[in-house]
């Protein structure tokens, strides 16, 4: 381990391609390392793990243990009850996003590190949206009538899949294209950090988180409410 | 009189299995309806598709002459026990009848906690530790105290002490007397037929039997079980006897399945010396199923399996 002292080391020790795959191409600028310590990897994923655990709890999970039985026999519409659990959990989210945004805007402010606060809100932000967007994901399927297991799994197959294409794919010619159907490409593929609030990603994050939620929402009263 | 509940032609499937089979179904404003019939019979099924949690694969539903499915409002007017009742473990007793109360909006405080008092739960007690039967006790006070026009209640008395039980009684006693209508469901025979006026027996999803109460009761086959000391009386003999259903012989011990007075039964055994005579509360599959198991035989060999199962679990 002597050897990876610093971090440019360990850097300069992979060859360009990978390092930008692995958001460490540029860890020995400030941009560079927030990217490849935070941004790149570590928080879309935790914030779209916590987005894809709590919708398929919150759904899927809560009705197969029976408990939405006894609140959906009540006057409430079913859809409803399931959007609003969406939302929060789309709350939820952007409390984590901001929590996370101001505590790297204070040690920006600081330590006087060259990163602009536009920067880190933009991917503040689009790192939301991606979370929220795979909270879409696992909100449709539960609402198909998945079980909590299959609901989480599928929309964490989406999460890590669109990582791959994302990080992967600009890596060989041939599987460069795919690289554009990946949310993540939407929210990171421009660098929202250094350059950014990237609209066109945002947008087309946006359009399909509400697309997501009208589906789900529109399905769930199509079916049956599952058995304990 | 206008039907609180009123169900035609309503067939549930899933994949394969057919859980209710063209149900009809009416039970009319202001009375006290048991829903029999053994677990597996399809009994939750149709309560779920009362309550619009289900949707039946082809018939008409309607509840206080609404589509349950289309009218979530309806449910205002009706009170809800479920056969599988899971509460949040993370409350207490009264902050789950408060959520319900808010999502409800209808809810009589003063009757509320009279309930509470009847059924002797502890307001403050979480959740978490209760027992079954006192689980049952919060989703009845939930089901009662917003006063609704109809009670749909799957398997009430579940787990409940006879004391407690009485005490459900007397509530549907006197909602009836209000004029309100109740369905309750069960797998045991005695448990509705003090309350209940009229019943509809299911099996393997359909209704075997239906009417009034104290008819059906009477046309029910009761068993008894006799051991003689010594000599045992020809089984031609009880055989021949106008009531006896099934004659069976086991050494010293008979058994024989009875409808209507025991009059003439009891006649014919006293002339042979008894050591024991025994007539166990008829389950439903000695009430009812009897003639279907004897009979050429219409039910398939899976709704009999249940049946079975169920007996054997009361």
């Amino acid at each position: 381990m002597e050897e990876s002292g610093s971090l440019e080391d360990f850097s300069s020790g992979l060859s360009p391609e990978l390092a930008d795959a692995f958001g460490v191409a540029e860890i020995n600028t400030a941009v560079g390392y927030l990217k490849g310590n935070l941004y790149a990897v570590l928080l879309p994923l935790l914030l779209g793990l916590m987005a894809v655990t709590a919708t398929g709890t919150l759904t899927a999970g809560d009705e197969e243990a029976g408990r939405l039985e006894l609140l959906l026999a009540l006057p409430v519409e079913r859809r409803s009850v399931y959007l609003l659990r969406f939302l929060v959990v789309a709350f939820a989210l952007a409390v984590v996003a901001f929590l996370v945004w101001a505590a790297v805007l204070m040690s920006v402010v600081s330590l006087d590190m060259d990163v602009t606060a536009a920067g880190v809100s933009a991917v503040s932000l689009t790192t939301w949206l991606l979370a929220v967007l795979h909270a879409g994901v696992a909100y449709a399927v539960a609402a198909f009538g998945a079980r909590r297991g299959v609901t989480v799994g599928a929309a964490a197959a989406v999460l890590v899949v669109g990582y791959l294409l994302h990080a992967i794919a600009p890596l060989s010619d041939a599987l460069e294209p795919l690289a554009a159907v990946s949310p993540w490409e939407w929210a990171l593929g421009s660098d929202p950090l250094a350059n950014g609030f990237p609209w066109g990603g945002i947008a087309l994050l946006a359009v399909c988180c509400a697309v997501l939620a009208a589906v789900g929402t529109a399905v769930v009263d199509r079916r049956d409410v599952k058995t304990a | 009189m206008a039907a609180a509940i009123s169900c035609e032609g309503v067939t549930k499937r899933f994949g394969d299995f057919t859980a209710v089979d063209g149900l009809d179904l009416t039970v009319p404003e202001g009375s006290v309806f048991g829903y029999l019939g053994p677990n597996g019979a399809g009994k939750s099924t149709t309560i779920r598709m009362l309550m619009g949690l289900s949707r039946p694969t082809s018939g008409r539903v309607r509840v206080l002459g609404q589509d349950p499915l289309a009218d979530a409002a309806v449910r205002r007017r009706i009170g809800y026990l479920p056969g599988e009742l899971r509460l949040d473990d993370r409350l207490t007793v009264l902050q789950t009848l408060e959520s319900w109360a808010r999502l409800r909006g209808t809810v009589d405080l003063a009757l509320r906690d009279e309930l509470i008092e009847r059924f002797a739960l502890d307001p403050k007690k979480a959740v978490r530790g209760l027992s079954t039967g006192n689980r049952r006790k919060v989703g009845l006070v939930g089901a009662f105290m917003s006063r609704p026009d109809l009670l749909v209640l799957d398997e009430p008395t579940n787990g409940l002490d006879p004391l407690m039980q009485q005490v459900f009684l007397d509530l549907v006693a006197e909602v009836a007397r209000e004029g309100r209508t109740v369905l309750l469901s069960s797998h045991i025979l005695s448990e509705v037929e003090r309350v209940a006026g009229s019943v509809a027996v299911l099996r393997a999803g359909r209704i075997v039997a239906s009417g009034e109460t104290a008819r059906l009761r009477r046309g029910a086959a009761q068993k008894f079980h006799a051991v003689f000391t010594d000599e045992v009386p020809p089984l031609t003999e009880l055989e021949g006897l106008p009531g006896a259903a099934e004659v069976t012989a086991e050494g010293q011990r008979v058994t024989v399945a009875w409808t209507g007075s025991p009059d003439a039964l009891l006649r014919t055994l006293s002339r042979y010396r008894l050591d024991s005579l025994t007539a166990p509360e008829p389950d439903l599959e000695d009430a009812f199923f009897h003639h279907y198991r004897t009979d050429g035989d219409r039910t398939d060999t899976g709704g009999r399996v249940e049946a079975g199962a169920d007996a054997a679990g009361i």
